[in-house]
């Protein structure tokens, strides 16, 4: 074979007019606009560094975070650090994205097969239901599940609503039993390894005798009874054997999730730590049953309820000047409006002027001081992340927090001996911390609807049209070969619309997981809200955008990624 | 003899038969139907019996102004209004001069339009004074928008053009031209921050839809180029981009944006603007990059092979085409970014959404017992079902009539 | 290494392409085998061959749709190089016709056959759409000038792609396969369109599987396979007394 070298030219060509190399230069030009671009925004930003003030570098992530999260899967508290806050909003992320993402696909079927129904009514459901859901933007429907629907409609506090042990309020959420990995679970883990082995054999011996037998089937079933069946008897074996130890300590709800954020207060009800900045705590369900110490002669002052149902990213420090907005009493100032890192555009506030937990309308919190903002074009609210908040202020400007009960206080629960053990909610008919239990707190719920019936609209066009885009020639071809209805959609129609299905299917996926990120329209405190937070109280602007760019990017290729994988398979399995 | 055609035997019709068919085919189905005709019976009549015996419209209603225009100062409303006009106008124009099946789509989006506005003008009529002869105006014109073009057939050339002119001169009349306060021809400068409400959620969407256009186009040739510094390029920006959610690109922008200028600090409504472009390009490129992928590679080569420039033969040949296959797609992302509007509440910018919760914690909202959460809610759903339902009709009726939703 | 059939030397006359020494791989795979031909002015050249031979891949190189990596092609003078200037004067002297008629869809039959004189040749519009009615009367369709390709049929849309191919003045056309993408009884008004071309003395390379065009009007026959010319003839020579193996079978298959 002839070498492959350039091609001789009998005539030397400009480089102007030489494809190659005009190819080559367009390029090169490009890279060093670019290469401008980027050159001038990195000098702007160390410039910006210097003047503004900005911090970079991601040191500060070992930082203490000093605020506390209503919600996490792990163990959290003030004195955690940035880089765990912003880890409980990545798992709080996946939390009500994997659980969306379940739901939505279930009710999108379901849809789509109402809507492909012989049934005209349900065909109609499904059709306004889709075109209504689709139309409205998600932030509405957010706002429609939780401040429109759960949290006027439920009962508050310790009205709960109660269904044997589940109870549902507007401010803790649902509260309901729910198994623990006891001391004792050890007993029990080498039966389900045992288990998962046998369901493994089982699963293999039997595809190999359905293969010799040459008959159809799924060893997925038998396997699965294996698994069940041993884990079953397992389980009470490791019941006999378990033992109440001793010396177990009780379970502080910290380590479950629900954490009661306590803050720096002593038993006295003062604040130790000054520096706490308690006015950005995210206020918590759990505070409600905080007890206050009112001074009896100071009757009279006013007990606020600041309810924020929407908590939006404050205004950095260097936009305080835009905002406008004074404290005329210097003390108040100092108490409150430092740790006021920032001043939401809007909110809510309630006041119970009248002591019957009936909230009206409420003023501005500035009203304390005799000074109104109107005018301004911010309005100046505490900014809570959490959902109620109770603040005593007195009209000579003092300002107290409530106390809140310190751990020794809460209540506490021992666990049961099972391996498994349930935890049943230990509702305060007093003013005590809940505890026991598992919660979904209304702002987890509120998103977690919005995001299945939002997405499921979509879900449910899909599969619709994948069932559709099958040819009606399919099914006349298994009708004539006497495949019974349903044969012919589970072996014939729907193992070709599946395939159609998957990738949409996974950028829906993909865009729940993305909107997921309007969680902080409802107070749910996932990744994008946290790391709001974040910025806000440490301003170290620059590495959390590259926190949030990453960490959103690695979820989206770790969807393609699956996809791509898909799409492998089912190209291999064509060949 | 030949057989002659007989009648076919008696065939069940009307309701009845209807109804046997379609909602009591057995046993099954006829307890769904039941249930379900009662359920949603009762669903709707107490909706219904809620919207208007229990429900307070008065302080939607008295706020109508504040959702719609914000603090746009009211004596200068005609401005606004004037870019209503404009674009009314340009619709009766677009409307009249439409022919062929895609036409016909125009032409019926108009005909809603034109119901729609007049709804409001015949409301404006009786409710609203000051707005009244705007409202007329803006019917007037719409009318004679269709029959202008309907007697002058050749504007269809300038149509095109007289669109794009139509953004900036609404542009022009809604940020006026200076000299606060005493400008005589009532053109003065009015603030970004003034905007708000009904005008700042359209007007920020179509600036992102028609802002991104060229950027999105740009981007979709860049990825699919040969050069791969360029493609490359191209490829990292887009997929970044719909990496992460568009609130995250939001708060970068209101953030970073300054510090990337320099400590230039440009008002919010631009910060957020830039953000929404930026964002959109990214999916507006894949739009274009389907329509570019479903093109014939002959086309591409037949303009080659008759001595056509790459620049004449993108201009001529290949974007008219994938550009026409993919404008259902492009309403789509239209209708996407008019949903998406709604999240500039979090850069402090007040869209309809944030007006209204601004409306629910007014003293006066708040004396009436429950609020009027509910109330606000229906006004912003029906708002946005409305116009995002409507788009969605003509973006699906365009596929078909470009036939691509047969395939 | 392979066996190379030197170029039947034309009979007289101008040398208008000239390929030499061409070769062609598409990654690894070697498509164009030290191709050497040349054409002249005038000459009708029919290249015939099994699929995936290389015919089309061979006159996409004529004008720059392929790049070569090997040989010389010079066509009317002209060498085919990185040049962009020798590109485009190399595309405005030659003319294609595809398989797949490839006319532009959204533009009128007499916008698609005006399009490259007005924007390439720089010519007056009306200069342009004179000349386009004339090459649409030469190949029988000036009633369908306003229509849009999609409303013609197939062997309509090929008689305008050949007319907008045309309508270039090109010296040279080039005709990839233009009536197998044709139902077969309107095969005939196309083929007699290249026929009244060929006899009016236009230099022509034809990619076709129709042997009674070949026969008609082919000055050489052209026979590829796996890359290279294996046989060049006239049509008597060629289809009565093929030499090669490799031909004979290929026109036992198809005659
Ligand atoms: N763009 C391409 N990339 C890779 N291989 C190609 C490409 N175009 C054609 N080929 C291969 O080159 C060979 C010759 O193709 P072609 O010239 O189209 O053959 P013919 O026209 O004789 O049928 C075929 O095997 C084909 O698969
Ligand atoms: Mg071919």
């Amino acid at each position: 074979m002839a070498s492959r070298t350039a091609r001789p030219s009998s005539e030397v060509v400009p480089w102007y007019r030489n494809v190659k190399l005009i190819a080559v230069f367009a390029q090169i030009i490009f890279v060093v606009i670019v290469l401008i671009v980027l050159a001038i925004l990195v000098f702007n930003v160390s410039r910006g560094v210097k003047t503004l003030g900005v911090r970079t570098g991601f040191g500060f992530l070992a930082d203490r975070a000093g605020f506390p999260l209503s919600e996490s899967l792990i163990p959290y508290d003030q004195n955690a650090s940035y880089a765990r806050a912003m880890l409980v909003g990545v798992l709080n992320t996946l939390k009500v994205a994997l659980l969306g993402v379940v739901l939505a696909t279930l009710l999108g079927i379901m849809v789509a097969l109402m809507r492909l129904s012989n049934n005209w009514i349900l065909k109609q459901i499904a059709t306004v239901y889709i075109e209504t859901v689709r139309n409205i933007p998600l932030v509405i429907q957010i706002f429609f599940w939780f401040s429109v629907l759960l949290v006027p409609s439920l009962p508050s506090g310790v009205n709960a609503l109660r269904f044997g042990p589940i109870y549902f309020n507007n401010s803790s959420g649902l509260i309901f039993p729910w198994p623990f990995a006891s001391s004792n679970f050890r007993h029990w883990t080498i039966w389900l390894i045992l288990a998962l082995v046998l369901a493994i054999g089982v699963y293999w011996w039997r595809r190999r005798t359905l293969l010799r037998l040459e008959r159809p089937g799924n060893p997925f079933w038998p396997a699965a009874a294996a698994f069940l069946l041993v884990a079953a008897v397992g389980y009470f074996i490791a019941l006999a054997q378990s033992r109440f130890p001793e010396n177990l300590l009780v379970s502080l709800d910290a380590d479950r999730g629900r954490v009661n954020s306590v803050l720096d207060v002593n038993a006295n009800g003062t604040v130790d730590n000054q520096d706490t900045p308690y006015a950005t705590v995210p206020v918590i369900v759990t505070f409600e049953s905080a007890s206050f110490e009112v001074n009896p002669q100071r009757r009279t002052e006013q007990r606020k309820e600041i309810n924020s149902a929407f908590a939006f990213p404050s205004l950095r420090k260097s936009e305080f000047e835009e905002a406008r907005v004074e404290f005329v009493n210097p003390d108040l100032n100092d108490r409150l409006s430092v740790h006021y890192t920032g001043f939401p555009t809007t909110g809510i506030v309630y006041e119970d002027r009248n002591e019957n937990e009936r909230f009206d309308a409420g003023e501005d919190l500035d009203e304390s001081t005799g000074e109104g903002f109107e005018g301004n074009d911010y309005k100046l609210v505490l900014f809570i992340e959490g959902f109620k908040r109770r603040v005593l202020t007195e009209r000579d400007g003092e300002t107290r927090v409530p106390r809140f009960d310190s751990y020794e206080n809460a209540s506490f629960e021992r666990l049961g001996p099972s391996p498994l053990a349930w935890s049943f909610p230990n509702f305060p008919t007093d003013k005590t911390l809940v505890t026991g239990g598992a919660t979904l707190s209304v702002s987890y719920l509120a998103l977690l609807l919005a995001l299945t019936f939002y997405t499921a609209s979509f879900i449910a066009e899909i599969v619709r049209g994948a069932i559709l885009s099958v040819p009606k020639g399919q099914t006349e071809a298994s009708k004539a070969l006497g495949l019974s209805n349903n044969q012919t959609f589970n072996l014939v129609v729907f193992p070709q619309a599946f395939r159609i299905i998957i990738p949409p299917l996974i950028s829906q996926f993909l865009n729940l997981t993305k909107n997921s990120s309007l969680g902080i329209f409802c107070s749910y405190q996932e990744f994008f809200a946290v790391s709001s937070i974040v910025n806000n109280q440490s301003g170290a602007s620059m590495p959390i955008f590259f926190i949030l760019i990453g960490g959103y990017l690695i979820i989206s290729l770790t969807f393609s990624f699956l996809l791509n994988l898909y799409n492998a398979r089912t190209q291999l399995v064509e060949r | 003899m030949l057989q002659p055609a007989l009648p076919p035997p008696v065939r069940e019709t009307g309701t009845l038969a209807w109804m046997r068919r379609n909602l009591f085919s057995n046993l099954w189905n006829a307890l769904i139907s039941v249930v379900a005709l009662v359920v949603i019976a009762w669903g709707v009549l107490s909706l219904l019996n809620w919207m208007v015996f229990a429900a307070n419209w008065d302080r939607v209603w008295a706020n109508l102004r504040l959702m719609s225009i914000f603090r746009y100062p009211i004596e200068l409303v005609w401005r606004p209004m004037a870019s209503v006009m404009i674009v009314i106008f340009l619709f009766g124009m677009s409307a009249g001069l439409s022919k062929d099946g895609t036409g016909r789509i125009v032409r019926s989006a108009y005909n809603w339009m034109m119901g729609f506005v007049g709804f409001i003008t015949l409301v404006a009529l009786f409710a609203f004074p000051s707005v009244r002869f705007l409202w007329i105006a803006v019917v007037v014109l719409g009318v004679a928008g269709f029959w202008l073009a309907r007697a002058v057939p050749v504007l269809a050339k300038a149509l095109p053009w007289l669109w794009i002119a139509s953004w900036f001169v609404s542009l022009f009349f809604l940020l006026g031209v200076g000299g606060n306060g005493n400008n005589p021809t009532g053109l003065e400068f009015v603030p970004p921050n003034l905007w708000g409400g009904i005008i700042l959620t359209f007007f920020f969407s179509v600036t992102g839809i028609v802002l991104c256009f060229p950027l999105g186009i740009a981007l979709a040739l860049g990825r699919q180029s040969k050069l791969p510094a360029i493609k490359y390029f191209c490829i990292f920006y887009i997929e970044i981009i719909r990496g992460a959610p568009l609130i995250t690109w939001l708060f970068t922008a209101s953030l970073l944006l300054p510090l990337f200028l320099g400590g230039i600090r440009p008002e919010a409504i631009i910060r957020a603007q830039v953000a929404i472009v930026l964002f959109a390009a990214a999916y507006m490129a894949e739009n274009v990059r389907g329509g570019l992928q479903a093109l014939p590679k002959g086309q591409r080569e037949a303009a080659h092979a008759l001595g056509l420039t790459p620049w004449d033969s993108m201009r001529l040949i290949i974007l008219p085409q994938a550009l026409r296959s993919v404008i259902p797609a492009i309403v789509g992302l239209f209708i996407g970014l008019f949903k998406d509007t709604s999240l500039i509440t979090i850069v402090g910018l007040f869209d309809l959404f944030a007006v209204a919760l601004k409306v629910a914690t007014q003293p006066e909202s708040k004396l009436i017992a429950g609020g009027i959460v509910r109330e606000l809610f229906i006004f912003m759903a029906i708002f946005y079902w409305f116009f995002c339902f409507r788009m969605s009709v003509a973006s699906r009726q365009l596929e078909q009539e470009l036939g691509l939703g047969t395939r | 290494m392979d066996s190379v059939v030197s170029a039947l030397a034309p009979t007289g006359g101008q040398t208008i392409i000239d390929i030499s020494g061409l070769n062609k791989w598409f990654g690894d795979f070697h498509v164009l085998r030290n191709i050497n031909m040349s054409v002249n002015k005038g000459e009708v050249v029919v290249v015939i061959g099994p699929s995936g031979s290389g015919k089309s891949t061979l006159i996409r190189c004529v004008n720059r749709l392929e790049e070569h990596q090997q040989g010389k092609i010079v066509v009317d003078d002209i060498e085919l190089t990185d040049d962009v200037r020798n590109i485009d004067k190399i595309r405005r002297e030659t003319g294609m016709v595809f398989q797949q008629f490839n006319l532009f869809p959204h533009l009128t039959v007499l916008d698609n056959v005006t399009l490259a004189p007005i924007r390439v040749r720089k010519m007056k519009k009306s200069e342009a759409e004179q000349k386009a009615m004339y090459y649409l009367e030469k190949v029988k369709i000036p009633e369908q000038a306003s229509k849009f390709p999609g409303q013609l049929s197939g062997g309509q849309q090929q008689r305008v792609a050949i007319a907008r191919a045309l309508t270039m003045e090109p010296k040279v056309m080039l005709f990839d396969e233009p009536t197998s993408a044709l139902d077969p009884e309107v095969v005939g008004e196309v083929l007699e369109v290249m026929v009244n071309l060929a006899k009016e003395g236009m230099t022509m390379i034809v990619v076709t599987h129709e042997m009674g065009f070949a026969r008609e009007v082919g000055d050489r026959v052209v026979f590829m396979d796996a890359g290279q010319i294996v046989e060049v003839g006239t049509p008597e020579h060629f289809f009565v007394n093929p030499q090669e193996e490799r031909t004979k079978s290929f026109l036992s298959k198809i005659l």
